[in-house]
């Protein structure tokens, strides 16, 4: 046991060493056992133990070996703890021992007894926790039948003028002013997750500011403007590297300035809304919280997007407030001067899941909402006024659209009992014991410094697992199945579409995202394709490069060559009468979801093109409602519409009544036929089989995530995603 | 490297050494008589201690058996990385008595069994068990041939309802002890379970009410139902892992919590030697019939015969790592003892994907009596089989969701009982995937029926393995194949107890 102990006492010299020259650079351990029941705060607030230096720490560890007691004594002892507020014996204060998940709470009297392990671990300490102050820790060096936690109440103030943290990055960690200084793995987690990426996605500067993809070249043959330097008022755009882009028009900045505004135009002085976009995307702009536009983002804002001092600086949450941090997501900066240099200007304040953080360097609060959804909610609920156009209040009373509504499609879903978003997104990080670092199996080693040794599982990753980790969670979200009946000349194929994975509706987030069942055929396995005779076709969302309705002249399609395919689609005429989320779900009619049932007619490939551009096809095309051109080479996502299969999306349309338009163009969402959490559907499909003895029915969910209009419009490369491919 | 991790590695030397110089071990300790696996008591008597193991051998020193090497240091002990020599056992595994069989007609086999709370002075009760069949834990070995007919006479002499489920065996459905549609047998109530073995293999009895509290407090045992064609091996002997005393009234989850290496018994006793004769051939049949701990076993020369349905087509020689054992499953390996001891060794496992923390520990070694060489394999009859192909189409999916945090485990997001049956033809052949997305392994447990394993991950299993619990890793996917000839309602849910019991269940239609 003496050996034991003198290792104990080697290795947290060890930890403190080595604290002393990196994370822990803190005040040293104290060099002497705490002689008074009541704990003094010294300069630092956190660190209840008397400043010394290395050579006292090693004193410290001897009289750890020296003074525990002895061998025989029982491995729990009472410790009566004292915590108060402001020099107040407090209520409900949570006390708890490092290394150890049991929580006491204290009486009204700011009293409770607890049971020490002194067998525990590594160094023994207590920690009191307390919703309004920072938690402090008491270093038990020796037993003590007393402990008095004093804590200091933090101001409830949020500081303007508080500079947001740099989160660090591999290669530029800094020092422990940045998270990722200690919190390494973390830090590499986050900065390959869409957290990290929210602020400088090109996409988004695109449909802010109305600018694409393209270079100098390609910018003119588009017929957009292209800048070197933008106006400053057009923000640093995409990855703020190179703020050189092509101004092609429109975008959340000329569409809410009334009477519009040329491509390139600084409109931000213009601009009655900057649609919110920041509050979320951009959320630590610093100053004031909220209604900032995007354009305003630089440095860290810009760089970093939802990253480590925005997420951890929520203090409270307000469901009913608006998106992000104008609002839903209470910010509180800290006001108190810093007792330290090395601690920053500002004493540091951080909220988090665990009660048992004491590092000054971290100023830790607990709150609960770190390990529930409603933090996420924070953004990914957002309804929204129309920013340009008015809404329909009969069809949406609150004068709102559900733009994102992943939070109340879990909340409303079955998993909501049972598994938070952070149960799949945030997943246990099996390589660490806790958050700074601490491997498992080394508990010997925990300290407030370098963490408590937490369960398997407690830990958990920050890579926000989406569709662009690895493994990628569009492959588990959906089932598939498809039952193919051959009978006389025809193939029947019933396809089953299921969400089965994600708690929320697929495809869920951002509306511009769109999944789509494309069914087909082929007589044998790698056989020719079965000609499509009948059942349900993809709607026009999933793409096409020009559409013709019945009464239209389908002789002339825009663009049209000879090998393109023109693919009839008839509207027998029911509604789909899905079950969708919210007002899709119990209160619109059929009619009101607004999809029609569209069946597949058939299609004709172009043969020829008179110079009038007259199209000839090498078959008449049959008679239909809807007839849909699919260009043979054209660029972008694939032209889907028409074909046999079915598809999955919200949709929002503008004020001219185009579909899937970027939310802050929309006034309606006229459908959403997206799967809810464990919802299925069944389609049917038709094949011309004569002559085929061995049919094989085949199926293939693609994911999209942007409209195919917009990608071509913007330049951008959206290339499907395939989740299920199934064959039978 | 960090302060800390010089530090810890400096720290784990100086351990090595303190217990390379503390620890000695004295050997010992009570081991079987194997002649007396015959000579058993049939009588349902709680307070009777049901093992076999009723005489010592002249030789109990394990110490002098043989010499025990560091394992790190080879020579044939195993190629586990251990940091710690391995002493000799200190304690012998002893054998659950077998059921006699009380009925003359050589076509059945009937057994009495009767459940029952442990007295507090019965030594299984100082493992950690509370109940018991027949006053022992395990409960008797019930072993029969194929085609023979099984009567089983319960008597639940328990304060609570209990039932059977007879793990793994194609029983019709109102034999096999769910409570979905059927009422369990009421304390101080008997039932006569009744069926006829099909298949040969390991399987296991247990109760299916009250689950995780039952079985942890001691009711299991094994079924071996043997096939004519098996060639003969001088030791049959059954090997069951349990960690008891996991269930806890508060419902906490256990595993979630744990940290280290689990209190392991085998055979309901704390155990880790073995007494076999240098040169003679066994079959061990091994169950983990703990709720929720995992038993990642390794041993030089390991081979596995049989999983739990019967041999494989092949055998799997895994020299290369631990084969798994998921609560529920089971393994057939054979022990071709020579005349150095052999340990047998089990890896650290975390459910939650988390890094083994620490080192391999014995589990049990094999001590030789004798200096004869190791035996040559049995010629056992594999098929030689391929597995099925994998067919690029699926039937049933299944999928595990939830966590201990959000308090609640999911299949296809519902929670037993509240739940769709999940339709498969009768007769037809059943594509199903299993996917797990939740952050623990589970291992998928189908009744009634058993599954092909197709592949795992994609990748198609070495040999024909026809299973009934098949673990399921984190972000894996599982691929199976069944054949739905079994009429009537089944339970198929994850063999961690406490996360069936906390909703991982569904129920799969054959009509």
């Amino acid at each position: 046991m003496i050996t034991q102990r003198l290792l104990v006492a080697a290795t947290a010299l060890l930890v403190w060493t080595s604290a002393a020259v990196g994370c822990g650079s803190e005040p040293s351990p104290g060099g002497d056992t705490v002689e008074d029941d009541t704990v003094e705060l010294d300069a630092v607030e956190g660190d209840t133990r008397p400043e010394a230096d290395s050579a006292d720490a090693g004193d410290a560890s001897a009289d750890v070996d020296t003074q525990m007691p002895p061998d025989t004594s029982p491995a729990l002892r009472p410790v009566t703890v004292t915590v108060t507020l402001d020099e107040v014996p407090v209520a409900d204060a949570i006390v708890i021992q490092g290394n150890h998940t049991r929580q006491w709470r204290t009486g009204t009297d700011g009293t409770v007894t607890v049971d020490v392990d002194f067998t525990t671990p590594g160094d023994i300490v207590l920690h009191a926790s307390h919703p309004e102050a920072r938690t402090l820790a008491d270093w038990l060096f020796s037993y003590r039948e007393t402990s008095t936690i004093a804590l200091t109440r933090f101001s409830s103030v949020d500081n303007i003028d508080y500079r947001f943290q740099h989160p660090g990055e591999p290669g530029d960690r800094g020092d422990t002013s940045r998270c990722g200084h200690c919190h390494t793995t973390f830090n590499d987690q986050w900065v390959a997750s869409a957290h990290r990426e929210s602020a400088r996605n090109p996409w988004l500067w695109d449909v802010y500011r109305g600018t694409s993809r393209d270079d100098a070249a390609s910018c003119a043959d588009r017929g957009g403007i292209w800048l070197d330097s933008p106006p400053a008022g057009l923000g640093a755009g995409g990855n703020g590297d190179n703020p050189a882009s092509c101004f092609i028009g429109g975008g959340v900045l000329a569409e809410t300035t009334p009477g519009g505004c040329p491509p390139g135009t600084d409109c931000s002085e213009t601009a009655e809304s900057f649609g919110g976009c920041a509050d979320c995307h951009a959320p630590s702009i610093d100053g004031q919280l909220g209604g900032r536009g995007l354009h305003e983002a630089s440095g860290i804002a810009l760089d970093y997007g939802v990253h480590c001092d925005v997420c951890h600086k929520v203090e409270s949450l307000d469901l009913d407030a608006p998106a992000g941090v104008a609002g839903r997501l209470g910010i509180l900066r800290p006001s108190e001067p810093s007792p330290s240099l090395t601690l920053g200007v500002h004493k540091p304040l951080t909220f988090g899941p665990h009660h048992d953080v004491s590092n000054p360097r971290m100023g830790n609060v607990q709150r609960d909402h770190f390990r529930q959804a409603a933090l996420c909610a924070g953004c990914h609920e957002h309804n929204q006024e129309a920013f340009a156009g008015g809404i329909d209040l009969q069809r949406w009373p609150d004068g709102k659209l559900p733009i994102h509504s992943t939070y109340t499609e879990w909340l409303e879903g079955p998993l909501s009992s049972g598994a938070t978003c952070q149960s799949c997104h945030m997943p246990p990080e099996p390589t660490l014991a806790n958050g700074a670092e601490l491997p498992p199996g080394a508990p010997d080693f925990a300290s407030t410094t370098a963490g408590w040794s937490r369960p398997p599982g407690d830990t958990k990753a920050h890579t926000f697992q989406g569709p662009k980790t690895k493994p990628s969670m569009l492959r588990d979200a959906a089932f598939v199945t498809v039952s193919p009946e051959h009978v006389a000349n025809t193939l029947t194929v019933t396809a089953w579409t299921q969400n089965v994975g994600p708690g929320h509706a697929i495809p869920t987030g951002e509306p511009m995202r769109a999944m789509f069942l494309v069914v087909s055929a082929t007589c044998g396995s790698d056989g020719p394709a079965l000609a499509a005779t009948g059942g349900d076709a993809l709607a026009d969302i999933a793409g096409h490069d020009d559409m013709k309705l019945a009464g239209d002249d389908w002789t002339r399609f825009a663009g049209a060559q000879v090998g393109d395919l023109v693919r009839v689609v008839t509207r027998p005429g029911p509604y789909r009468d899905y079950v969708g989320h919210g007002r899709f779900g119990s209160v619109f009619s059929a009619v009101e979801k607004g999809v029609p049932v569209e069946h597949v007619a058939g299609q004709s490939r172009v043969s020829a093109v008179a110079t009038d551009g007259t199209l000839t096809f090498d078959a008449p095309l049959p008679p239909g409602d809807v007839a849909y051109l699919a260009r043979a080479a054209a660029p972008g996502p694939e032209a889907l519409a028409g074909r046999p299969g079915i598809a999955f999306a919200k949709v929002l349309t503008n004020a001219t009544g185009q579909r899937m338009v970027p939310h802050h163009e929309a006034v309606d969402v006229v459908s959403d036929m997206r799967l809810l959490p464990g919802q299925g559907a069944t389609s049917t499909h038709t094949f011309d089989a004569t002559g085929c003895a061995n049919p094989v029915a085949k199926a293939r969910l693609v994911y999209r995530r942007a409209p195919r209009w917009l990608a071509l419009e913007r330049g951008w490369q959206p290339a499907d995603i395939t989740m299920v491919e199934v064959s039978r | 490297m960090k302060g800390w991790q010089q530090a810890h590695r400096r720290g784990w030397l100086v351990a090595a050494a303190f217990v390379l110089l503390g620890c000695g071990g004295d050997g010992g300790g009570a081991q079987i008589d194997t002649d007396a696996a015959d000579d058993v008591s049939a009588e349902v008597d709680v307070d009777v201690a049901g093992s076999s193991d009723t005489s010592l051998p002249a030789d109990t020193g394990g110490g002098g058996k043989g010499g025990f090497l560091d394992a790190a240091g080879g020579d044939g002990a195993t190629d586990a990385d251990v940091a710690e020599p391995v002493a000799p056992p200190s304690s012998w595994v002893r054998f659950p008595a077998e059921a006699v069989d009380l009925d003359p007609d050589p076509d059945v086999t009937r057994v009495a069994l009767q459940a029952a709370q442990l007295s507090a002075d019965h030594p299984a009760a100082e493992a950690g068990f509370r109940y018991a069949y027949n006053g022992q834990v395990p409960g008797p070995t019930i072993r029969l041939k194929v085609g023979e007919r099984l009567d089983v006479d319960l008597s639940n002499a328990l304060a609570s309802p209990t039932t059977i489920h007879w793990h793994g065996m194609h029983v019709p459905v109102e034999m096999d002890g769910t409570t979905w549609q059927r009422a369990p047998i009421a304390a101080g109530e008997s039932f006569r379970y009744t069926f006829t073995a099909d298949r040969p293999g390991t399987f296991w009895y247990h109760p299916h009410f009250d689950t995780e509290q039952q079985v942890d407090l001691g009711l299991y045992g094994m079924v071996i139902v043997e096939a004519p064609a098996e060639p003969a091996v001088d030791r049959d002997i059954v090997l069951i892992f349990d960690t008891p005393s996991e269930w806890h009234p508060e419902g906490e989850h256990h595993h979630t919590v744990a940290s280290g290496w689990p209190q392991w018994r085998v055979n309901g006793a704390e155990a880790d030697g073995l007494d076999v004769v240098a040169g003679e051939r066994i079959r061990a049949r091994l169950l983990n019939a703990s709720n929720t701990e995992y038993l990642a076993l390794e041993h030089l020369g390991l081979r596995q015969l049989a999983g739990d349905q019967g041999l494989y087509s092949a055998p799997v020689e895994s020299d290369a790592g631990p084969i798994v054992l998921a609560p529920g499953d089971r393994a057939e390996l054979e022990w071709l003892p020579g005349a150095a001891p052999l340990h047998v060794m089990g890896r650290p496992y975390s459910l939650v994907g988390a890094v083994p923390d620490g080192q391999a520990r014995r589990l049990v070694t094999l001590s030789p009596t004798g200096n004869a060489a190791a035996a040559a394999p049995a010629v056992w009859p594999f098929d030689g089989a391929l597995p099925s192909p994998d067919p690029t189409y699926t039937d049933v999916v299944f999928v595990f969701q939830g966590s201990d945090e959000g308090g609640g485990w999911f299949i296809n997001g519902q929670v037993f009982p509240d739940i769709e049956p999940i339709e498969m033809p009768l007769g037809e052949t059943v594509i199903v995937e299993v996917r797990n997305l939740s952050h623990s392994e589970h291992p998928f447990h189908l009744h009634g029926m058993h599954v092909e394993v197709l592949s795992i991950d994609g990748v198609p299993p070495t040999t024909r393995r026809l299973e009934d619990t098949i673990n399921v890793g984190i972000n894996q996917r599982v691929r199976l194949q069944v054949l739905a000839d079994n009429p009537g309602e089944w339970m198929a849910h994850c063999h961690i107890l406490p996360h069936a019991d906390g909703g991982m269940m569904t129920v799969v239609r054959v009509q």
